[in-house]
């Protein structure tokens, strides 16, 4: 399959260019930090009880978290030193217990049993088992299918394999720093051993247009693997989400308001492909996770090498712009719908992909509304930045006041699952009925585009949100519409682990 | 300069944060929101927001009204810059009313409402006429029905309505002689002659074409002050749909939909139906196709909801203007049509929903 391209887009969405501070290229290892907190839930799975007590003595690597009954991935301590306190944290939304390890600075780490340096050696069984082990199993959009009940799905089910880069965010980690070195043979070579672990599913590499060149190399790589499709898509804005990678990609309907996996469609980001090569043939568990700093509010946007567990604060440190006038804001993962950090001694786990500072900006500008406006993004053409090649500048100003929505349109236009949001948001402020799943409320995949565009400011994604709890709790939800046209596999587990209900 | 502007808005905030003034507070508000911009910023997903907000959209959509609001004035004289001055300062004083009664902040549709009013009025339209106008329009066209984005009738087409029903001579005689060359209308107050009649009267009367489409174009051939400079309103139009302040797809559709069907009924009826250069550059049909029928709140919002109001809205205007007794409909038209739009829009939803239903079952089957 070397050479053939595909080229894919998707009608809606909305392409975030030429942002000021994206991250370059660079790639700093951090030293072992002093201190982690190890969140007991990391990627896809429901949180574990720790195994240790505080006072224990652990090693980086070591499980401290594991239940073969649970879905669940282990967890492992990510520097060597001994538990100080074994705790509760804000976590992903909610509260998960967390283990505190205070560290003694030396940097080795235990490395896993059984592993091969070469793959091909191994059982499909021992790999699975190096997956779970390591870690890696949790990673992906619902985790990556095993014997160990690391996903909603079983390996047989799944039919397909999406790896995807796409660089369709506002502030994205960049390939270059990923794909150093050998990582481009570590990621071939990763992509294979996913594919031994799940044999009958096609792989499909899906990457920005402009990491063409990169995917030609690694199509070249996979030359021995018949199943491996590659493509190149526009970074638009929400294709990295699943529903937009199976649509796209797939040209398959997506089953909205239920996961990929459910339809046995594995999401995996570049990033995993490189852990489950580490786990399989470095034997090194998900202790390291590789960051972009992005963002104006960064001195210089790289990337770092952090150990999982690593607190925000301490990797800002020295790093964050200083500024009299305005604080930075710091985000995790995404500017359009990541979470705000508040709190910035908790930790990263090993899901995070970045960490975003932006001026949380309010200054007031005079007169804002009929100024050329330099560097502002927007939907429509009458900022500078929409004719000339200039850098746009992103900040927390919301740019206006709340009005009552004019119907313009723009919230339609943009949203990538083609529903009208504004429709859902001034029916759903009047009355929660039966009418709002006709509008396709369930459709929403939460990209917050609506939210972004919206001339009157209007939080539309929130507001759609807010009616899809407030129909679930009156006992509606469409899978009377949806369930019939899928085969949809592991729903109940998959509502479980979510806390849907 | 800005230490100034923000002592000068703090002076204003402190007139009305008690005492008797206190009722002007969304006065103060919104010009404190205006000049300074807010300090708003987001605290949950998504961390940023696009540039623009309402106060800019209708911006724009002035910006696109200047050609035509210049060009009035250098036709019909500096009276034309009075009529919207009267038609802001009533329009405005009607909005400032509402949102002090409803404790809302003002909203900013009234400056293009209070812009757009005058412009289609005929250039002669006595002041108190303006005024009573543009009251009745915001009053009864957009407030009682719970104000900015709730309206079924656009505002200006029913102060318009009112006023061509209440006073009917305005309409039927009182085009005003444009002045020409020169200076213009900038060195005049008003028109010297009330003798003219517009190129689509003149047609209903004799079935005689009395212009042609180069006047048309500049605005030599008389008409409702906005309405007859038609190259600046196609520039207008097109800065703002390219801005998208508005939607490309009613005025496409309006615009395609009159050609059509002027085509074909002119080679029915050929002396009931003018020609499609002339319908389409005649009247009030560019500045309504570009201005009014693509207001967003009373037209559809689905996007094929929007083509079918714009298809519609070109058959009604086509069939008003050649088979009625009126000699312009585009009025007629918009206002018809905003009624029906809430319910293009249901038949639309329905249908999509219809759609994909009946896959679901053939699917399951």
């Amino acid at each position: 399959m070397a050479g053939r391209v595909i080229r894919r887009s998707f009608g809606g969405g909305f392409r975030f260019r030429n942002y000021a501070g994206q991250p370059a290229s660079t790639l700093v290892t951090l030293s072992v930090p002093e201190r982690v907190v190890i969140p007991m839930l990391q990627g896809f799975g429901v949180p574990l009880k720790p195994l240790i007590e505080p006072g224990e003595t652990v090693a980086a690597g070591q499980i401290i978290g594991r239940d073969d009954t649970l879905l669940s991935s282990p967890v492992h301590a990510t520097i060597n030193g001994r538990v100080s306190e074994v705790t509760s944290i804000d976590h992903v939304g909610r509260q998960v217990p967390a283990v505190v390890i205070a560290g003694d600075g030396t940097d080795s780490w235990i490395r896993l049993e059984g592993r091969s340096a070469n793959h091909r050696d191994l059982e499909p069984e021992q790999i699975e088992d190096l997956l779970y082990r390591s870690g890696a199993s949790s990673l992906g959009s619902e985790g990556i299918p095993t014997r160990f009940h690391t996903s909603v799905i079983g390996a047989a089910d799944v039919r397909h394999l999406i790896i995807h880069l796409t660089g369709s965010d506002v502030f994205s980690p960049a390939p270059g720093a990923l794909f150093t070195g050998a990582n481009r043979e570590a990621f071939a070579a990763g992509t294979e051993i996913l594919h031994r672990v799940m044999p009958k599913a096609e792989v499909h590499i899906v990457m920005g247009r402009s990491e063409e060149r990169l995917l030609e190399s690694i199509g070249d790589l996979l030359a021995g693997l018949p199943s491996v499709r590659l493509y190149a898509v526009e970074a638009n804005y929400p294709q990295a989400a699943p529903e937009m990678l199976v649509t796209t990609i797939l040209r398959e309907e997506f089953p909205y308001g239920h996961a990929a996996a459910n339809i046995g469609v594995v999401v995996l980001d570049a990033q995993a492909v490189l852990h489950v090569y580490e786990a399989v043939v470095e034997g090194k568990p998900v202790i390291e996770r590789l960051i972009a700093l992005s963002g104006p509010g960064f001195e210089q946007p790289g990337h770092v090498r952090v150990r999982v567990g690593t607190p925000i604060e301490s990797i800002l440190t020295g790093r964050l712009k200083r500024s009299a006038e305005v604080r930075q804001r710091v985000v995790l993962d995404s500017l359009l719908a990541g979470a705000g950090v508040d709190d910035l001694s908790l930790p990263l786990d090993r899901t995070a992909v970045q960490l975003i500072a932006l001026p949380d900006d309010d200054r007031r500008l005079p007169f804002a509304f009929a100024r050329p406006g330099l560097h502002n993004d927007s939907f429509s053409r009458s900022f500078v930045p929409a004719w000339l090649p200039v850098g746009k500048e992103a900040g927390t100003n919301r740019h206006g006041e709340e009005r009552p929505c004019i119907q313009c349109g723009w919230c339609a236009r943009v949203c990538p699952v083609r529903i009208i949001p504004q429709l859902i948001y001034r029916h759903a402020r009047v009355s929660v009925s039966e009418l709002l799943v006709r509008y396709g409320a369930f459709n929403c995949i939460g990209c917050n585009l609506c939210s972004y565009v919206c001339p009157s400011k209007i939080a539309l994604a929130r507001h759609i949100l807010e009616a899809k709890e407030k129909l679930l709790d009156v006992g509606c939800d469409n899978s009377s519409c949806i369930v019939p046209r899928f085969d949809l596999k592991g729903i109940e587990e998959y509502k479980g682990v979510k806390n849907i209900r | 300069m800005r230490k100034l502007l923000e002592s000068f808005v703090a002076g204003l905030n402190r007139l009305t944060a008690k005492g008797p003034l206190r009722r002007l507070r969304p006065v103060t508000e919104a010009l404190d929101e205006a000049m300074l911009g807010t300090d708003k910023t987001a605290r949950t997903a998504p961390f940023i927001a696009d540039g623009m907000d309402v106060k800019r959209m209708m911006s724009l959509v002035i910006l696109g009204l200047v050609p035509s609001a210049i060009a009035g004035i250098y036709f019909y004289g500096w009276y034309v810059a009075a009529m919207i001055a009267t038609s802001y300062a009533v329009g405005g004083m009607t909005e400032v009313a509402f949102a002090m009664v409803r404790r809302k902040p003002i909203h900013e549709g009234f400056l293009v409402t209070g812009l757009i009013f005058p412009l289609i009025l005929p250039p002669t339209t006595p002041l108190w006429v303006v005024a009573v106008g543009v009251f009745f329009g915001v009053f009864f066209g957009k407030e009682v029905f719970g104000g900015t984005g709730r309206n079924i009738f656009n505002p200006a087409l029913v102060g318009r309505l009112f006023i061509s029903l209440a006073f009917p001579s305005y309409f039927a005689t009182m085009w005003g002689k444009m002045h020409w060359g020169g200076a213009g209308g900038f060195v005049h107050w008003t028109v010297d002659a009330i003798t003219q009649a517009t190129p689509l009267i003149d047609f209903k009367g004799s079935h005689m074409i009395s212009t042609d489409p180069l006047s048309l174009l500049i605005g030599h051939a008389p008409g409702c002050v906005g309405e007859t400079f038609r190259l600046g309103i196609i520039l207008g139009g097109l800065f703002v749909v390219v801005m998208r302040a508005g939607d490309w797809r009613v005025p496409a559709s309006y615009l395609g939909s009159v050609a059509l069907s002027a085509l074909i009924l002119h080679g029915i009826m050929p002396d009931r139906v003018a020609p499609v250069w002339f319908q389409l550059l005649s009247g009030g049909l560019l500045f309504g196709a570009f201005f009014m029928a693509n207001d967003p709140v009373t037209s559809p919002f689905t996007f094929t909801g929007r083509f079918i109001y714009g298809i519609t809205l070109g058959i009604l205007t086509v069939l008003i203007r050649a088979l009625s007794g009126l000699p312009e409909s585009v009025m007629f038209a918009i206002l018809l049509m905003n009624a029906v739009a809430p319910l293009i829009d249901n038949a639309v939803i329905n249908a999509a929903y219809r759609r994909a239903t009946t896959r679901v079952r053939r699917l399951a089957a």
